[in-house]
């Protein structure tokens, strides 16, 4: 069977994109591939560990079971939308100054969860910071420096809070 | 990985989406959060040609609670909105426990609960509290629409009583009872991005504050081709206050309502210890539950 | 020397921004114009003859460019030890596991290179199977692979000192066993690759790799090619830890395919195949007795191992000897006798993971020593501390302890964990324990027998604005090699670390052998050093000349080239020198010392460009002995951790609440990296203590394919581990650096076991300690045989073309 291409919308880190792309491909696939979106990373395409996380309306979902069809008309968010003209987000500078990234396959997934964490609560408690970031597994680092980073940052980000937006 | 090829179509009204089931036959199914269906197409246990997307469908997601306290949440409702809303951690406390554990925080934003039901895993962790929380399911079919108990929905691994053209619109629950509790307790190995080994869903009616068991319902998930009661747990409470022993009493009883088999994630020997165990647990705190129940 | 100026800081890496912010591009990550798409047609069966491969219908299908099948392929033999050169690119005759490579294709796209392959048609013949190790091995068993009769694929028979004397004067003996499963790498990036041939018949890999070395030397060999033909790139990669730095069909398959299409081929394994290819940790039965005089002192260990080594041998040669030769320290062991084997089986073919051969065998050794302490009534540390080699010492297979700060370690995590305060006084269901390990800073000799050197390296100054390049063919994998480098030449030359880039991974670049047996701190750090040493002095040298003084009068530090004994230098002339050929610069230095922007543009000046190769090989080390080399090393590591643990008696799930764990690198270039080597070896540990195992189905297929159901921690699971590191100033490493990556992972699986005693006085002997084993053995129940589970009612099971 050959269904035929859809042609949608997609609004990725502010800008819209205007793409043709078969029904069963993932957000994942057409991030990565059409879009030339390679930050996020594909680890497994079943969901289970997170490297594909994007923040889909804010929160983190895993964009390798999102269809590409269904993310039309949302705000949708990867890595490369989190630094701003040049300048890393408090949390990408807190996840180089604290050793939180290895081989960094782990870490666009693991910065946008931390992210939404951040977003939703400026101020977490280790647990909660290890439940935010659980679905996102990281073979290299054993999660230590990647919560101290989650820590730094949002102190940093909370610290910063009426100096201007950072979104 | 099987090659996996199929059409989508995204109706705006459930008219739509029952329409274009009953139009593509098998080879059609609705999809919501997708992270089911999805896995299974890719390894090859499903196959399918059109997948009915239910993103756009208005009012399908939500939860809402009628004048009379009787809630009903849209089969589009995602776990984390459960595990999130008040009146639900509140009042449906076993569907929050199990909403705000399973899987993982992107499976949770995404996962919903018509697509927990409809796919109809064993380990399905919204069945058993449904059941304990007498849930009555809404299926929408060209000819009109019925209820089904959520005890009778299920039928077998991957299988339920909805008609391929029939569409889960939403999930009914009674208004909750004064002094009544309920939850939801689970095992498994690691701490997150789990399959449930065992579970257990329980509600509890107490006559009065600290007063006997006038109604107990007991759910075990994951031990049996579906979701089952536990008879046997029930009887052993109702009429009687629930004190240590009582409680103990049921949660033993309930073994005997299990037939676990031994699979890739547990022994059945080891599921039958943890129906005790999470049986009691889910009592136990049903019962804390039922104290802070404010009608 | 002087104060570091780089040195044991907690500079941050150099690519993380790269990774930080999607830029960092890994193999999947890179097109090339009029690249395909290629995918492989695995059996399905764990063995089988394979009478007729049919692929007609697949070269029918639109899209598709080039089906490759056995007859198409060269049948040379391939693998990792030339000794064991048992592969090749596609089955012949017969497919020996589920997932063996029968044919591939090339097409347009990922979609259309899959479709192809389910419409090749294979008539298979299925044989007998055997999954046990045992079985393997007994009298009758079916013959999986033709070079290895009655399936016995190694065997290692050593004995040091003797070991029936030395039973005799023991007064304490304490046997035990230990079963692991087969265990999986589980790094977060499938393999892949992307090979292409340019018109002058030039191939070009790109591939997920942890040696670009050793994938050059196999491609060149098995496609009849010379090694100036074969260019490997290794991008950004997604962790190694061991499969990925032996060469694999799937390379192979890439570069045959763009032969054959004259275009750009990419290769890229889902995570099922990652399961299948495997190349991970053995599955091992450990039996050991160990012996020790009235006071504690060990006198002997009596070692019988079986490796089930799957279907193939990968480094599997190299497994079976580490397994014996990694109980050799850190103890002081008089005698030891070892016996292992290893067993062909029609499953994935297992290999080099993080620690390699030594891992459960220390699991086993540790758990016996905590066994001797309580009999003697000995602490377990106290016991420890009594039998540490020092540094000096040899052990009884002939490992030199160059360094070894093995007490100090050890008192570390005494002084800094709970140890004190909780050991005995723990309630049932809570426990502490603790372990030791030690692990070699790079093999002693290459996997093929040569005389190369293990690393060159080549350190470059640029004609202009002081800047310093390296070049290596070394292989940052994650493990922060490429800052290391960068932070040594900096320290050597005397710059800050902004000045020196680093380009590596590339098989232009030099020989290295590559990222395994933790070998690249010290030797391509040597090699790093010995190049920038050479620049450094040139630089000294041209300066000292313009200044009409001695190369020893002057040091640079800082980016500054000063006077060694302190006093101002006239640097006058240089600098307006340098000034006029950079005029239009605002930033030209305008006082102070002579910077090394400027010296070094000066030296350019003088001598041309300034470029110095550095090398490196290990001297011949090691005994006489069969066997000898596996184990040798210029220097180990070693390593000390405190477990505490929690178990739920109720349900039998174990939490681990806290890890302290003390390292002795030698010197830590970068802290923070050392660290992050310490705590990413706990978080593997961890997961084969309690939760990883590669499961099969009745037929041989891997049953847990998937991250889901092959249980890596969460961050829910880790605990916070404490980090500490122990310095010892190893002689032969560069700045006295030794390893860290592998030897930190050796004391967690036992450290856990250890304080799961403690916690239940259950000694566990099957490996992992799941939820259920730990409930079983608390009621004394027994579990079923675990062996060929089906999926169960939660997985619905996949249809499957047979």
């Amino acid at each position: 069977m050959k269904p035929a291409l859809k042609v949608i919308n997609l609004r990725v880190n502010h800008t819209d994109h205007e793409i043709a792309v078969k029904p069963h491909h993932t957000l994942a696939r057409v991030l990565r591939e059409q879009l030339g979106l390679t930050g996020t990373k594909i680890g497994c395409e079943e969901g289970d560990c997170g490297a594909c996380t994007v923040l889909l309306d804010g929160r983190p979902v895993s964009s390798c079971l999102v269809l590409a069809v269904q993310a039309q008309g949302h705000e949708i968010t990867t890595i490369e939308g989190l630094a701003e003209n040049g300048q890393l987000h408090p949390l990408q500078q807190a996840f180089v100054e604290h050793g939180a990234i290895q081989c960094g396959f782990c870490s666009p997934g693991m910065l946008l969860a931390a992210k939404a964490l951040l977003d939703d609560n400026p101020h977490p408690d280790e647990g909660q910071i290890r439940h935010a970031i659980s679905g996102n597994l990281c073979r290299c680092t054993g999660y230590q420096k990647i919560v101290e980073a989650i820590q730094d940052a949002a102190g940093k980000l909370s610290g910063d809070a009426g100096r201007g937006e950072r979104s | 990985m099987t090659v996996v090829r199929f059409d989508v179509i995204q109706p705006r009204t459930v008219a739509e989406a029952v329409a274009a089931l009953q139009q593509a036959g098998e080879l059609a199914q609705p999809v919501a959060g997708g992270t089911d269906i999805l896995r299974d197409l890719r390894l090859g246990s499903k196959k399918l040609e059109l997948l009915v997307s239910l993103d756009r469908v208005a009012d399908l997601a939500g939860v809402r609670q009628e004048d009379d306290g009787a809630f009903t949440i849209g089969a589009t409702t995602t776990m984390a909105h459960l595990a999130g809303s008040t009146p639900v951690v509140e009042r449906l406390s076993a569907l929050a426990d199990a909403a705000g554990w399973m899987g993982s925080p992107q499976v949770r934003n995404r996962a919903t609960f018509g697509g927990n039901l409809c796919n109809a895993r064993p380990c399905a962790d919204t069945a058993p509290p449904a059941m304990v929380l007498g849930a009555e399911l809404e299926l929408q079919g060209p000819a009109g629409s019925r209820r089904v108990p959520a005890g009778e929905f299920m039928t077998g691994p991957g299988q339920t009583v909805r008609r391929g053209e029939e569409l889960l619109r939403a999930v009914r629950f009674p208004a909750p009872a004064p002094h009544s509790g309920s939850a939801f307790f689970t095992v498994t190995n690691r701490k997150a991005v789990e399959i449930t080994i065992t579970s257990a869903a329980a509600w509890l009616r107490l006559e009065e504050a600290g007063g006997p068991v006038v109604e107990a319902r007991v759910a075990l998930g994951s031990v049996a081709p579906r979701p089952i009661r536990a008879p046997g747990a029930e009887a052993e409470l109702v009429g009687k206050v629930p004190d240590e022993a009582v409680l103990q009493a049921a949660a033993r009883a309930a073994v005997a309502d299990a037939t676990p088999i031994d699979d890739l994630r547990a022994a059945a020997v080891y599921r039958r210890w943890m129906v005790e165990a999470m049986v009691k647990r889910a009592l136990l705190r049903a019962l804390e539950r039922c104290g802070r129940q404010t009608p | 020397m002087s104060k570091p100026q780089v040195l044991g800081s907690r500079a941050p890496r150099l690519d993380a921004p790269a990774k930080a912010t999607g830029q960092a591009l890994y193999t999947d990550d890179i097109v090339k114009p009029g690249m395909l798409h290629a995918a492989i047609l695995r059996s399905p069966l764990a063995h089988a003859r394979i009478l007729n491969i049919d692929t007609s219908r697949a070269r029918a299908l639109p899209g598709v460019k080039a089906v490759l099948t056995p007859e198409q392929t060269p049948d040379t033999w391939f693998g990792v030890s030339p000794a064991r050169y048992d592969e090749r690119v596609l089955c012949r005759e017969k497919a020996l596991y589920v997932g063996d490579e029968i044919a591939a294709v090339a097409a347009i796209d990922r979609d259309t290179a899959r479709e192809a392959l389910e419409l090749i048609e294979v008539d298979y013949e299925p044989l007998e199977v055997v999954f046990d190790a045992r079985q393997a091995l007994a009298e009758g068993a079916p013959q999986i692979h033709p070079l290895y009769p009655g399936n016995l694929n190694a065997e290692v028979h050593q004995e040091f000192g003797d070991v029936a004397a030395a039973r005799k004067l023991a007064r304490v003996i304490k046997t035990g066993r230990l079963e692991s499963e087969m265990q999986d790498a589980a790094f977060l990036e499938p393999q892949a690759a992307i090979a292409s041939f340019d018109l002058h018949g030039r191939l070009e890999l790109i591939t997920s790799t942890q040696s670009v070395h050793y994938i050059q030397r196999a491609v060149a060999m098995v496609l009849g090619l010379t090694m100036d033909r074969v260019r490997v790139i290794k991008p950004y990669v997604g962790g190694g830890f061991g499969p990925k730095a032996g060469p694999a069909s799937h390379e192979l398959i890439a570069c045959l395919l763009a032969r054959q299409t004259g275009r750009p081929v990419k290769l890229v394994f889902d995570r099922e195949e990652v399961f299948l290819h495997s190349r991970a940790r053995h599955k091992f039965f450990h039996e050991m007795t160990l012996g020790a005089d009235e006071n504690g002192q060990l006198l002997f260990l009596e070692h019988e191992a079986l490796l089930d080594g799957g279907a193939y041998s990968s480094f599997g040669i190299a497994t079976v000897y580490y397994a014996g030769s990694l109980l050799g320290g850190p103890y002081r062991l008089p005698s030891m006798k070892y016996d292992g084997r290893r067993a062909v089986t029609n499953k994935p073919s297992c290999g080099a993971q993080r620690g390699h051969g030594g891992v459960i065998a220390r699991a086993l050794f540790e758990r016996l020593m905590d066994e001797l302490a309580q009999e003697l009534g000995q602490d377990p540390i106290e016991l420890r501390l009594k039998n540490v080699m020092h540094t000096g010492e040899t052990t009884c297979n002939d490992l030199n302890m160059s360094s070894l700060g093995m007490r100090e370690c050890l008192e570390a995590v005494y002084e800094n964990s709970d140890w004190k305060l909780k050991r005995g006084r723990l309630p049932r269901g809570r426990g502490i324990g603790v372990a030791c390990g030690f692990f070699v800073s790079g093999a002693g000799y290459p996997i093929y027998r040569s005389d190369t050197y293990h690393s060159t390296a080549t350190v470059r100054l640029l004609e202009d604005g002081g800047g310093v390049l390296v070049e290596t063919a070394s292989a940052e994998i994650g493990q922060g090699s490429d800052t290391t480098m960068a932070m040594i030449a900096a320290e050597t030359i005397g710059v800050p670390l902004e000045m020196v880039r680093v380009v590596s991974g590339d098989s232009d670049y030099g020989v290295d052998l590559g990222a395994y047996s933790s070998r690249q701190t010290l030797m391509t750090g040597h090699a790093v050093r010995q190049a920038a040493e050479q620049v450094r002095q040139v630089v000294v040298e041209v300066v000292a000349g313009l200044l009409d003084l001695s190369p020893d009068e002057l040091v640079i530090r800082d980016g500054l080239v000063l006077a060694a004994d302190g006093c101002e230098l006239d640097i006058t002339d240089l600098r307006v020198r340098y000034t006029r050929e950079h005029r239009g610069w605002s930033d030209n230095p305008q006082q102070g010392p002579l910077t090394f922007r400027e010296a070094s543009r000066l030296a350019y000046l003088e001598r041309g460009s300034i470029v110095a190769t550095g090398r490196y090989k290990p001297p011949p080390l090691g005994g006489k002995y069969k066997g000898a080399a596996v184990g040798t090393s210029p220097a180990y590591g070693c390593s000390a951790q405190v477990a505490e643990v929690n178990v739920d008696l109720e349900t039998g799930q174990v939490t681990v609440e806290a890890v302290t764990g003390a390292h002795d690198c030698g010197r830590a270039i970068n802290l923070t990296s050392v660290e992050g080597q310490m705590q990413g070896s706990v978080s593997m540990g961890l997961g084969e203590a309690l939760f990883e195992r590669v499961q099969f189905d009745p037929r041989g297929r891997v049953s847990n394919a998937n991250l889901a159901d092959y249980k890596i921690p969460t961050a829910l699971d880790m605990p916070p581990v404490k980090a500490l590191v122990v310095e010892t100033n190893e002689p032969n490493g560069p700045f006295g650096a030794k390893e860290v990556g592998e030897g930190a992972i050796m004391p967690t699986i036992p450290a856990i076991l250890n304080a799961l005693y403690d916690a239940t006085g259950v000694r566990f002997e099957k490996l992992p300690v799941s939820a259920e084993r730990v409930l079983a053995a608390l009621k004394g129940e027994k579990l079923p045989d675990e062996a060929n589970l089906g999926p169960g009612f939660c997985r619905l099971p996949p249809e499957r073309k047979d």
